[in-house]
């Protein structure tokens, strides 16, 4: 017997064939990131417009509060490739697809996840990318190997918070049949508050925003750390150094919340 | 007359057939109205006073009217000409008796009418946050009303033309989303246009999607460029000019109309 590659494989595997198949429909697909890059672009446009009618932010410069937007709007991508299919989740139990995910020797979530290749996320990269690098470059910050080294993991840190978030939200389709208003709204709060400087918030609303819907760790705290800005933080100065670190907790506990949720799968019956 | 009744009413209907989904969008309306006002005065806590003219009281209410008459206006039918010329279907609608263009007016109006509770929602959630003041006066309030019938027409007219584009571009999901939110952005619907720098106002000027949102919330709001009638001239001059250009696309439109497996 042959033994069944590792999940991580897997999903390697049925990402590769999903952006194959979507490349099939080229001109689509241009058309679809360049519409994701407009998307992304009028939501920094509506924060610049702010900043630059206000001046600042919470004290927070142009300069930095870009710098927290570049972090999420990077973590954010990131998060579409991996997680972009979740919206997908009712669908695909309501009309008993989930079954066919059951009957193969495929991890469901993996297969969940990589049903089909989130295209506008190709967008969101190329916009991500451009948007960091140059809110790194001109943020007062003095890059060390070990500042870029927090950098790159507190991007993937963000994009794990988020797509904790949704995951677990996803996986109330499996007794409620229905997620996508959870996810409607979890959404909309990240998109609305992710772009601010967190600490301008009322506090109660800030740290609803750390421990219950965790937004913070996904922009907001890594880039306080970045930008020397301690003085700013609401919580421990180590709870913001640890925000990779809940980001792949916070993960975890997803994923095994989803497999939980998973027992209460009924067949829509087919 | 009836004929075209009969388009309203099935515009009016489509969307309460999806009951769940319509009132979902009541309640995302409701938490996004909220979300704004939390925004809005954090912004303002270390600002105090005035930005650009406007006090914590007028952006909170321009978001709460803006969202609000955004969630009607923008709607985007399930019944558009951009999906019945991709199912093929657009070839029943030419034989209908009325026009194509008369026949999606009126659906769209149905839209409308059937969004129209979600007014209730947003200006009691603007309520419940504290978010919105009665306009200043009797004149203020006439105007913000007429501007918003003539807002009505240039949005409709907006969503027209593009799905008439259609005929050209079968498939635009890409371009439409791009479209959608530029026509957000620079229709002031969530930020007032008075936040924008110079240049980036005199372009959503000089484009007709302000005349759909910014115009009659600027009404509202005792600020309207140029005066009250200069504003609603110009809504009018849009509402011309879009009506022309749906004509003339139309014109050009029917000759090249390919039926998908009809």
């Amino acid at each position: 017997m042959v033994e069944a590659p590792s999940t991580l494989r897997q999903y390697g595997v049925l990402l590769r064939i999903g952006l194959q198949s979507a490349l099939q429909y080229r001109a689509d697909f241009v058309m679809t990131a360049i519409g994701a890059i407009a998307y992304e672009a009028v939501s920094l446009a509506f924060v610049g417009v702010i900043v630059f009618a206000f001046g600042s932010i919470g004290g927070w410069s142009f300069v930095e509060v870009a710098f927290v937007y570049g972090i999420r709007a990077m973590g954010h991508a990131l998060h579409g490739v991996l997680s972009g299919q979740l919206w997908g989740t009712d669908e695909v139990v309501r009309r008993g697809e989930f079954d066919r995910f059951l009957l193969r020797p495929v991890n469901p979530l993996v297969q969940l996840l990589a049903r089909r290749f989130q295209v506008t996320a190709v967008g969101d990269i190329v916009f991500g990318l451009v948007v960091l690098t140059i809110t790194a470059v001109a943020a007062p910050i003095v890059w060390t190997v070990g500042s870029v080294a927090f950098l790159i993991v507190a991007v993937v840190g963000s994009a794990l918070v988020e797509s904790a978030v949704m995951l677990a939200f996803a996986s109330l389709s499996f007794r409620l049949l229905v997620s996508i208003p959870a996810l409607r709204v979890a959404d909309l709060v990240f998109v609305t508050f992710g772009p601010y400087p967190l600490s301008v918030l009322p506090r109660t609303v800030a740290q609803l925003l750390t421990f219950v819907l965790p937004l913070a760790y996904a922009g907001f705290f890594p880039a306080a750390v970045l930008l020397g800005r301690e003085a700013d933080l609401f919580v421990p100065v180590w709870l913001a150094y640890a925000s990779p670190a809940v980001g792949v907790l916070l993960y975890a506990a997803a994923v095994a919340f989803f497999h939980r949720q998973l027992r209460h799968y009924a067949s829509p019956g087919h | 007359m009836r004929r075209v009744w009969s388009q309203i009413r099935i515009g009016y209907l489509t969307p309460w057939s999806y009951r769940t989904s319509t009132l979902l969008t009541f309640g995302i309306l409701a938490i996004q109205v909220a979300l704004y006002s939390v925004v809005w005065r954090a912004i303002y806590a270390d600002q105090g006073g005035t930005v650009a003219g406007a006090d914590v009281r007028t952006a909170v209410g321009y978001a709460v009217l803006g969202l609000t008459i955004a969630s009607i206006l923008d709607t985007s039918p399930y019944w558009s000409i951009a999906a019945r010329v991709g199912d093929g279907l657009i070839g029943v609608d030419l034989t209908r008796p009325i026009g194509l263009l008369t026949q999606n007016f009126a659906v769209q109006t149905g839209y409308v009418l059937a969004a129209l509770p979600a007014v209730a929602v947003g200006l009691a959630t603007g309520l419940a946050v504290q978010g919105l003041a009665p306009p200043e006066n009797a004149e203020a309030a006439v105007g913000f009303a007429l501007s918003l019938v003539l807002a009505f027409a240039v949005s409709q007219l907006i969503t027209l033309l593009m799905a008439l584009t259609s005929f050209w571009t079968v498939e635009v999901g890409g371009f439409e989303m791009a479209f959608a939110v530029v026509r957000t952005f620079l229709s002031g619907a969530v930020l007032p246009l008075w936040f924008m720098p110079d240049w980036l106002q005199a372009i959503a000027r000089a484009l007709p999607f302000q005349a759909a949102t910014y115009t009659p919330l600027s009404v509202y709001f005792g600020r309207p460029t140029g005066g009250l009638v200069a504003a609603l001239g110009v809504q009018l001059l849009w509402v011309v000019v879009l009506t022309g250009l749906c004509a003339l696309v139309w014109s050009r439109a029917k000759h090249r109309v390919v039926v998908q497996g009809g």
